[in-house]
């Protein structure tokens, strides 16, 4: 019997072990995403967005957004007659690299002394071809034109793949051509407002109609953490579950008690104050659930066919051929994992729990035999 | 006859707990489903040079109701079911000026509380919950 106790405990807490190492894969995985992703909601089009750089920046400051010109495919020649590498060329504003969360790694975005000229960020892995040059210059030619490399940025940032996970992507200083037109936004996300209040807050303060599709990047940050949060309730639902059954059986044991009436109230009592501790605990509990308004339907939480459009909406942008492809693949693939992970989590440490449970109860049942 | 009494308190045992665990949760999904807003204090009122008093607030916290007036939400608090409740209380306001950035409404609302930004369209006397900051 003590043998069976003990492979009952060894088993329980190899299971937590484990749960406990993949609620610490979701954690990672959630703030791996939110480290690659900007918290903003990017406002986009193909042909522009209809009003020139110039107009665009001086309204970047008080507006809380930063903007980049339309892109042009280029070919970027490392050092003079070097190899051409195809690549993705922006201009953008000062305040861009720290809206779309770029990792700086080398050199810095776009400082005051490189406000005029050519000069460039850019990716890691172009970085990288640079260096294998071996000419020790930190000079690129896009379409034939000498550029200085200003700053790197690691690779891996979403936004950045957003129109190919596999073309490097340039930020040029938009100071070079001020007439280029904005190709889109990136408004500092707030979780208060939906996607369409933001942009309408700033076709407001520009009064300047912005046409144009709109990516809610900061949602992705939301979501990570909901996923953790409801996996951490999922979770500890099994103490209230367990608390209900003991409630239950202490109840049903005072009822069918052959014992004397003070026995019996006292067996009562004690249910009654499980009960009531399981239903505070459960009301604390819910609270992690935190799913913000506009993500649930109007009136119903229980409109299976709300969320069944929202998934299909989901697959639809991940199998439609567009510039988001390649990123709505990206936070699904992390999504998923994410979501994986914790199911993974909640299901060990549930079978742990009920692991540990059963060789507690097999310890009382062994104490009270030989009683 | 005994074991039937006996089958019958079980399933009200039963059926009271999961009674309990739902009421606790309906009470959570109700909240879940109700208009979200943020808050703003009014700033101290503004003598204008006409000797107009206004107040400046944020346009995203002037409404137009369904006659095309202007009017904001005041966020006010009564005693609900469950306790405690904010609730928004529609009040009428003359526009005295506005730009992009601004709207300087006519009347004293000094120090009221504001609903701005709700995830859905507010109406009088509207149970809201503020987002969590």
């Amino acid at each position: 019997m003590k043998k069976r106790n003990a492979q009952f405990f060894i088993c329980g807490i190899a299971k937590l072990s484990v749960s406990v190492f993949f609620f610490l894969t979701a954690a990672f995985i959630s703030k791996d995403l939110k480290s690659q992703t900007p918290f903003a909601v990017e406002l986009y089009h193909t042909q522009g967005l209809g009003i020139p750089m110039a107009q665009a920046a001086p309204f970047t400051g008080r507006g809380g957004f930063a903007a980049a010109s339309v892109g042009e495919n280029v070919q970027v020649t490392v050092g003079e007659g070097g190899k051409s590498i195809p690549a993705y060329y922006q201009m953008a504003t000062p305040n861009y690299g720290a809206y779309a969360n770029l990792h700086v790694i080398e050199g810095e975005y776009f400082s005051d002394d490189v406000s005029e000229g050519h000069a460039v960020v850019i990716p890691e892995n172009l970085a990288k071809e640079l260096s294998a040059d071996g000419s020790g210059e930190k000079a690129l030619y896009i379409n034939g034109t000498e550029y200085a490399v200003c700053g790197v940025y690691a690779d891996g940032g979403i936004l950045t793949q957003l129109g190919s996970a596999k073309t490097p992507v340039i930020y040029g200083n938009m100071s070079e051509n001020p007439d280029i037109l904005a190709g889109h936004f990136l408004i500092g996300a707030d979780a208060g407002k939906t996607a369409q209040q933001q942009k309408q807050e700033i076709i407001a303060m520009m009064e300047i109609p912005l046409e144009g599709e709109i990516n809610d990047l900061g949602r992705l940050h939301q979501l990570g953490d909901d996923i953790l949060l409801l996996g951490f309730f999922f979770a500890s639902l099994w103490f209230v579950l367990h608390s209900c059954i003991v409630s239950y059986r202490k109840f049903i044991s005072a009822y069918e008690s052959k014992g004397n009436a003070a026995q019996r109230a006292y067996t009562a009592f004690f249910a009654a104050a499980v009960l009531l501790f399981t239903a505070i605990g459960f009301a604390f509990l819910l609270q992690l659930v935190r799913i913000p308004a506009i993500y649930l339907p109007e009136n119903n939480i229980f409109d299976l066919s709300y969320y069944g459009r929202q998934i299909l909406d989901g697959i639809q942008q991940i199998s439609t051929d567009c510039r988001i492809k390649d990123f709505s693949r990206i936070c699904a693939v992390y999504l998923c994992a994410e979501t994986g992970c914790t199911v993974l989590a909640v299901l060990l440490f549930w079978s742990g729990c009920q692991k540990l449970r059963r060789g507690f109860a097999d310890g009382n049942v062994d104490a009270a035999s030989k009683i | 006859m005994k074991n039937s009494k006996q089958f019958a308190v079980r399933v009200a045992a039963a059926l009271f707990i999961a009674l309990v665990l739902c009421t606790i949760a309906a009470h959570r999904i109700e909240t879940l489903l109700l208009t979200e807003v943020r808050t703003i204090t009014v700033p101290p009122v503004i003598e204008m040079e006409d000797g107009s008093i206004v107040v400046k607030v944020p346009p995203a916290s002037v409404f137009t109701d369904q006659n095309g007036e202007h009017c904001v939400m005041l966020v006010r608090m009564r005693e609900g079911a469950w306790g405690k409740e904010l609730y928004v209380e529609k009040t009428s306001v003359m526009v005295y000026r506005e730009d992009y950035a601004y709207c300087f409404l006519e009347g004293n609302l000094e120090r009221q509380q504001l609903a701005i930004y709700p995830s859905r369209n507010l109406s009088d006397d509207e149970t809201v919950r503020c987002v969590e900051e």
